[in-house]
């Protein structure tokens, strides 16, 4: 069995979980985005509606709650995402310690 | 079988059950969970370390002439089989077998009980055992602590870390599902239809069937989400939805005719900023497919 390379193995470990994290943060980060901006124009447009009188304070506290809990789902979303991104930058860096392993003990020992 | 080897064995036998059966069997046993599923993989590390530990118990008996009880110790130094590669195998039997309760149960306490056995272990190893088999085995003792470690090999505890680490893929939140991506989608269709029925209508009157549809469909979506293992960010989701509905229904019951069209455009687009949150998460849950983006906000 060959000697295995812990900063080598580091290096091709980071490399491999590196792109996950970052694709999964541009992601998240372009839905964000959209949907952040809809929440912000849907709150004008309750304040222009009570202003003119269309909603009563009730009934924009109603509108505004909703909004609350949509915001709350956007962020439940992103905190998903992040642990996907998490989970997948992981199993790239377990995948690169598959093919060292390998070539270290000289015959594919993992699957 | 002679009488003394009649005796040897018995000797054995009452220390393997009175020793590793109580640290390794009765306490687990005492301090499992009462309820809760077994799960598969940790039977089969506590088999495992079963099997390391009998293999143990028979070089004990068989080569050391002797029982791992303080009171009969083998008379030679065990240096075959398993403790080649560790100087106490059967302690590090032992802790397989409590990291197998632990795992089996997926129980905190057995795992903390383990924690707690491995440092008494180190100590009475450090502290007792080995003074005694230096003073009683010499230099055979001496070289033989200078060729094996005292727990395992570091190199192949990090290899068979690695290996089970590998072996099984990360999963930190559930899968996609489809029931509920086909729920929630169903969900924000009648929603859809009862808004441009508003439109269309807005002098037509509260809907209570449509509302008592919603809700009723949103608490059998949310029941599966909870059942589904590792999915309280969906199932948050859900009850986030559930709320909004909610709401919705107070608005749309106090609301005087003509509902105003304004006020249905932030139901509409609050109500669907959550559904698009929950399928966006639900198609990233298919893991390796790219799930569409989302629609872009209306022009401002």
């Amino acid at each position: 069995m060959t000697t295995i390379d812990v900063d080598g193995l580091a290096g091709q470990m980071l490399a491999a979980a590196l792109p996950m994290l970052s694709k999964s943060a541009m992601d998240a980060r372009a839905f964000a985005e959209v949907e952040f901006t809809k929440i912000a124009l849907t709150i004008r447009s309750i304040g222009e509606q009570v202003a003119s009188g269309q909603l009563t304070e009730q009934q924009a506290t109603l509108l505004l709650d909703m909004q609350t809990h949509a915001s709350k789902n956007v962020l439940l979303t992103l905190e998903g995402l992040a642990l996907l991104g998490a989970e997948a930058a992981m199993n790239a860096a377990l995948g690169a310690v598959k093919t060292a392993v390998n070539t270290a003990v000289g015959f594919a020992l993992i699957a | 079988m002679t009488e003394q080897q009649s005796g040897s064995f018995w000797r054995s036998l009452t220390a393997f059950l009175i020793l590793p059966g109580t640290v390794a069997f009765l306490v687990p046993l005492l301090l499992k969970p009462d309820a809760g599923s077994v799960h598969g993989d940790g039977l089969a590390v506590l088999l495992i370390g079963v099997a390391l530990l009998l293999w143990c118990v028979r070089d004990f008996h068989v080569i050391g002439r002797g029982s791992l009880a303080p009171w009969a110790p083998p008379k030679r130094l065990v240096i075959v089989g398993l403790y080649r590669f560790s100087r106490n195998p059967m302690y590090v039997a032992v802790l397989v077998i409590l990291a197998g309760w632990a795992l089996a149960f997926r129980s905190t306490t057995l795992a903390i009980y383990a924690a707690c056995v491995a440092i008494a272990f180190h100590l009475r190893v450090v502290l007792n055992e080995e003074p005694f088999l230096a003073r009683t085995h010499g230099a055979e003792w001496t070289m033989y602590r200078a060729r094996v470690p005292r727990w395992l090999i570091p190199r192949a505890l990090l290899l068979a870390a690695l290996v089970v680490s590998v072996g099984c893929a990360v999963r930190l939140i559930g899968d996609y599902d489809d029931t509920l991506d086909r729920g929630v989608t169903a969900v924000q269709q009648q929603t859809e239809l009862y808004l441009m029925h508003l439109r269309s209508a807005p002098g037509a009157p509260f809907d209570r069937a449509f509302h008592d549809s919603v809700a009723a469909s949103l608490v059998v979506l949310k029941t599966r989400a909870a059942a589904l293992p590792t999915y309280a960010i969906v199932t948050q989701q859900l009850g986030n939805l559930q709320a909004q509905y909610s709401d919705f229904r107070r608005l749309d019951s106090s609301m005087a005719r003509p509902f105003p069209a304004a006020a249905i455009g932030s139901v509409e687009s609050s109500i669907a900023v959550s559904v698009e949150s929950i399928l966006k998460l639900e198609l990233a849950l298919k893991r390796g497919s790219s799930p569409p983006a989302s629609t872009p906000p209306p022009e401002r």
